[in-house]
């Protein structure tokens, strides 16, 4: 339900640059994913349009590019992007109210997408820059991982393709490569597992390093996603180190197993 | 022949074949990573002592892995008791799992200077043959085997780990 307008605080309230904060979205970009919002928004619009007039024509701020400028930090990009239509909506206090029935969808929008991995690259960097002092134990978490998942879950495929990159163009030590992708295929949200999944088929089937395909392969036992199949088939079939090769076979019938169940 | 079971952090470590190294580690050397994975505490070495006929080791495995705080693939080696008693000094002490029986299994490998940890690393090298890995799945069943059974008291077990056994909390 959407709170009525008479309820809503109608100041308008000044950034730093003295411009009106309000937030004339296209929200069609913001809802294109979800048609229940979509039609929710139109109608606060509609009404915010139709009611109070002087919102509409106070309206400064256009698209989300030039709400994050006006907001000047990186911060802002990554707090758009995945944030639920409410905790968008704090950047611009006033429309608040409107939007409660709406709180609990998150907005996805390939502008945010790009204006996040501005951030999400300063986020890997400085994740890996950790990495080197993490002492890593098999079978327990630790801040790095918590780390990387925390960037996974809030930057999802755009982070996913930084740590890929990273990964691949062995910007980082392949013995961390190696932990990091058990941990990316541990993750047990189900949030981004497709592209967890096909991050981890990638560094198995392009790294030259035999310690990181054993972790791609490790990280995909655990998705345990029978689509996966074919790319194990395909590296079993270019893998050199007998031992590895082996292990590949396990997890390849674990995988079919999957399937047949 | 009983065995002493140990977790390593990763079997390939141990391999012959170090492709990864080949640039500088000489045949039969081991990198010197695998020391990191042998943790000792005052110069002890925690170990399990696995059944002859390894009727056990499931449920050694099991507890064990229940003193970690996430579900993943473990790597083990096991090596005959006989040669860790030949080699190294050893205590019996209780373990701290939630399987009251396997903490009986528990062991020190005590008095550990750096030359003999050097010497256990190379123990383990000899046995690569009988380095295994049991999959996160595998684990994970032999665990709720264990919880039925009531060889693990859940309460005592992880939290982490308890949670993925939502089917017991409960009880």
């Amino acid at each position: 339900m959407i709170p009525s307008l008479e309820s809503t605080n109608t100041d308008v309230t000044y950034n730093s640059r003295n411009r009106p904060w309000v937030l004339e979205q296209d929200w069609t970009v913001y809802s294109a994913k979800d048609d229940t919002v979509q039609s929710e928004i139109q109608k606060v619009r509609h009404r915010t349009t139709m009611e109070t007039p002087e919102i509409s024509s106070a309206t400064i701020v256009t698209r989300t590019d030039a709400f994050v400028q006006d907001i000047e930090s990186d911060a802002a990009c990554n707090r758009l992007f995945g944030a639920t239509v409410e905790e968008m909506l704090e950047f611009i206090p006033r429309h608040l109210p409107l939007f409660h029935s709406v709180s609990s969808t998150t907005l996805y929008d390939p502008t945010l997408n790009r204006l996040r991995s501005r951030g999400v690259m300063t986020e890997v960097q400085r994740l890996f820059s950790l990495a080197t002092f993490v002492d890593f134990e098999s079978g327990m978490t630790n801040d790095f991982s918590d780390s990387l998942e925390e960037v996974i879950e809030t930057f999802g495929e755009v982070a996913l393709e930084h740590v890929q990159g990273f990964v691949l163009d062995e910007k980082i030590p392949f013995t961390i490569a190696a932990e990091v992708l058990r941990y990316i295929g541990n993750i047990e949200s189900g949030r981004y597992v497709d592209a967890r999944r096909n991050m981890l088929e990638s560094c198995l089937l392009n790294s030259r390093y035999m310690l990181v395909r054993d972790g791609a392969a490790a990280g995909l036992s655990y998705i345990d996603d029978s689509r996966s199949i074919s790319c194990l088939q395909r590296a079993i079939k270019r893998e050199t180190h007998n031992e590895l090769k082996k292990d590949l076979n396990e997890v390849l019938q674990l995988l079919q197993d999957t399937s047949a169940e | 022949m009983s065995f002493v079971f140990r977790s390593i952090g990763n079997k390939h470590w141990y391999s012959a074949d170090q492709p990864d190294f080949s640039g500088w580690l000489q045949d039969g050397e081991l990198v010197a990573d695998v020391l990191k994975e042998l943790r000792t505490i005052r110069g002890c070495l925690s170990v399990y002592k696995v059944d002859s006929d390894k009727q056990n080791l499931d449920r050694v495995i099991s507890a064990y892995a229940c003193t970690r705080n996430s579900l993943n693939d473990i790597d083990y080696v096991l090596v005959p008791l006989k040669i860790i008693f030949e080699q190294f000094d050893t205590a019996s002490t209780l373990g701290a799992t939630a399987d009251d029986e396997v903490n009986k299994l528990h062991l020190d490998i005590e008095h550990l200077s750096v030359s003999k940890l050097l010497l256990l690393a190379r123990v383990f090298q000899d046995h690569h043959s009988a380095m295994h890995r049991i999959r996160k799945r595998n684990v994970k069943s032999k665990i709720e085997d264990c919880i039925r059974k009531n060889h693990l008291v859940f309460s005592r077990i992880d939290e982490s780990i308890q949670r993925k056994f939502p089917e017991f909390s409960a009880t």
